[in-house]
């Protein structure tokens, strides 16, 4: 792990954001999300960054539809042996530097269940990953912080990031979900 | 010449037939394979609904819906791993047929279908969850595809969707031929998502299940919960309390609006309408915020369990006012802008049809199946509704425009039944506080929730509070195999839209 993010600190880790108060970058973090053995829910809250209610836009964040233009792998789920061809195919096609981030407690200790047959016992990501995003599923903002982080940008509580309760179309005293609300309750 | 339809009458010949035997449990029947034949031939001219089809050691049991809504199971022990099939008669078992060869490794004979559904040849072994499973061969099988050969030849092409490039969508493997822009053949391999549910489930005690049973499908979570939980009540003999049944209609029904808010997002992006899909995004992000608020998570997990809910004290009555107005608003937005936006209307119209025939087929429900004329909704019969909250569908003509149009009905539904419940504060006399003992749970039960996808149904068996038997019925399964005979004739710029309109199929499909 520790090369990896060597590597893909020594691109992305040195350059500043242009503005540190609005969070604008010159560099952007090409993600290709790829759902494993997942209920959805963290594919789905991935998802939810490139719509109306996260405008990720002017993050440095965006959303490509190939691996052959991605920088980082997000992978969700268990590691599942039908998918295992697919991410190795994904991997391949990604040019340097290139990186995973696992999301989901799923893909970081399978959570709740069990290898099997078609579940391996493998964790997903293995060394090329740099960050592993906790919750159960993350909520948008914490994927987004975290990926943040990769570039170097400040912790979402800091910088203000677009959010939806500052919209005029939000007129609800909206809650911001802490991390012990949209993380794993299983144990309780 | 006319041919006249069978006698309409409650207990139908097979029924009957399948009554006469000894009732070995609460919902099945034990038959020898003499009779299961029997019963078989009589099938075409009865109406029962097949539901679902499994195995438990070497009987297979296979259970029909009488009247519409009542279990009615039979339970058959063969000597050989040979069983008929009932796939010829009704075409909704198709895919059990195939889940049976592939994880029990017993074949239906005379199947319309027995190739792979969920196994992809990368398994540890095959007929995983018989007691005869043996390691896979190397390389795997090849697929055989049921694409038409001469298909270049005759000047058309072949287009698949690699499971990794689903976008958002569960992954599932999708390959069409086509002629010009037109599909001929469409056909979908699911399984990538596949963790083998059942083994997961099995010889677990209930409450270790619980946050299992929550995280097999996040769009329908609640409906998972309060399906499993009804199987449990059911077993225990046990009715919950009118405090625990509100609550759990205003969960379900908060989780459908979740749901119908993402399928029409998805459905408005794939169309490149951004501003109606900003509305039903937003609106979503919304509820899932107040969801985390009031009950703890935004996907609803860990909410429902048998016996009660959680944060039953959390949210009051009181919380009437605190239902996000925006919701409502950027709902009626969104329904406004949709039938404001020039031409759309007609672009959805007439494309991805599902027949009514189709539908009662497969055993279609939910808003798909609605959407095709099947009024099934199983909410009817579940002691949480009243009959005077379900509102009646206008939209039956199968295509992609009744689907949708359905989606924003049955939240501006959702939403009445809501606002209903927590203003309608009865005053509740104090009862006697009951809880259900695992340990003590012994039997078999059956659940059933309404979920965004249709009827969602549970079957356990339970020994000393640890589960023996569980097989889940997700109304996808179904939904995703007509799914690939609808896309057939239509042009290839309507295939993601189509897709979108049945909403995130593979999760329910892959258990």
């Amino acid at each position: 792990m520790a090369v990896i993010r060597a590597l893909f600190d020594s691109v992305f880790g040195k350059i500043k954001p242009l503005d540190q108060k609005i969070g604008h970058t010159n560099q952007i973090l090409h993600l290709f999300p790829v759902p494993c053995g997942d209920c959805n829910g963290c594919i789905l809250e991935i998802n939810a960054l490139r719509g109306a209610a996260f405008d990720i836009s002017a993050s440095g964040l965006a959303f490509v539809d190939h691996p052959a233009i991605a920088n980082i792998l997000l992978i969700t789920g268990v590691l599942t042996r039908s998918m295992i061809p697919y991410l190795e195919k994904n991997w391949e096609l990604m040019p340097e530097p290139k990186a995973i981030v696992t999301v989901g407690a799923c893909a970081i200790n399978k959570n709740v269940f069990d290898e099997n047959y078609a579940v391996l016992k493998e964790t997903t990501g293995g060394e090329d990953c740099i960050l592993k995003i906790e919750g159960c599923p993350p909520a948008p903002q914490q994927i987004m912080e975290g990926l943040l982080g990769v570039l170097g940008l400040r912790p979402q509580s800091e910088l203000d990031l677009p959010h939806p309760p500052h919209s005029p179309l939000y007129e609800e005293p909206l809650h911001q979900p802490s991390t012990d609300e949209n993380s794993d309750n299983s144990t309780g | 010449m006319i041919q006249s339809e069978p006698p309409l009458t409650t207990h139908t010949k097979a029924a009957d037939l399948i009554k006469k035997h000894k009732r070995e449990s609460k919902f099945f029947f034990r038959v020898e394979e003499d009779e299961w034949r029997e019963i078989v031939s009589k099938l075409p001219l009865d109406r029962l609904i097949f539901l679902a089809m499994w195995c438990s050691g070497d009987d297979i049991n296979i259970l029909f819906l009488e009247n519409g809504f009542r279990p009615l199971g039979v339970r058959v022990a063969f000597s050989i791993d040979r069983y008929l099939a009932v796939s010829q008669i009704r075409p909704a078992a198709i895919i059990y047929e195939r889940m049976i060869w592939e994880l029990w490794g017993k074949e239906a004979m005379n199947a319309v279908d027995l190739r792979p559904w969920l196994d992809r040849g990368l398994w540890k072994h095959t007929w995983p969850l018989s007691s005869k499973q043996a390691p896979t061969t190397w390389p795997p099988e090849q697929y055989d595809y049921e694409m038409p050969p001469d298909i270049v030849q005759k000047g058309g092409e072949l287009a698949t969707i690699d499971p990794s490039s689903c976008q958002g969508f569960s992954p599932s493997l999708w390959r069409f031929a086509m002629v010009g822009e037109t599909i001929i053949k469409a056909e979908s391999l699911y399984g990538y998502t596949h963790r083998s549910i059942i083994s997961n489930l099995l010889n677990k005690n209930v409450l270790e299940v619980l946050p299992r049973i929550s995280r097999i499908n996040a769009v329908d979570s609640v409906a998972h919960q309060i399906a499993f939980a009804h199987a449990i009540e059911d077993m225990a003999q046990f009715m919950p309390t009118a405090k625990v049944l509100r609550k759990r209609v205003i969960l379900s029904e908060l989780s459908k609006i979740i749901a119908h808010l993402l399928y029409l997002s998805q459905l408005f992006r794939q169309l490149g309408i951004g501003i109606i899909a900003s509305r039903c995004e937003i609106a979503r992000e919304l509820l899932m915020r107040w969801s985390a608020h009031y009950y703890g998570h935004r996907w609803l997990m860990d909410c429902v369990f048998p016996g009660t809910v959680r944060s039953i004290d959390e949210m009051g009555e009181e919380a009437t006012e605190k239902l996000p107005a925006k919701v409502k608003y950027l709902c009626a937005e969104a329904h406004k802008l949709m039938h404001g936006f020039p031409g759309l209307i007609d672009s959805l119209q007439d494309i991805g049809v599902l027949s009514t025939e189709q539908a009662i087929q497969f055993n279609i429900g939910g808003v798909i199946g609605r959407a095709s004329g099947r009024d099934v909704d199983i909410r009817r019969y579940m002691p949480e509704y009243r009959l005077e909250w379900l509102s009646p569908r206008t939209f039956t003509s199968g295509d992609v425009y009744a689907r949708m149009q359905l989606r924003f009905q049955e939240i501006e539904n959702a939403l009445q039944i809501i606002e209903t419940i927590l203003q309608d504060v009865e005053e509740e006399a104090p009862v006697e506080d009951k809880k259900i003992i695992v340990e003590t749970l012994y039997g078999e039960g059956i659940g059933v929730c309404e979920g965004v996808q249709g009827d969602l149904w549970y079957y356990i068996k339970v020994e000393g509070g640890i589960i023996k038997d569980i097989f889940i019925r997700d109304p996808a399964a179904n939904q995703a195999y007509v799914l690939q005979g609808i896309l057939q004739g239509e042009l290839w710029e309507n295939q993601s839209i189509i897709r979108a309109s049945f909403g995130i199929l593979s999760t329910g499909v892959d258990l």
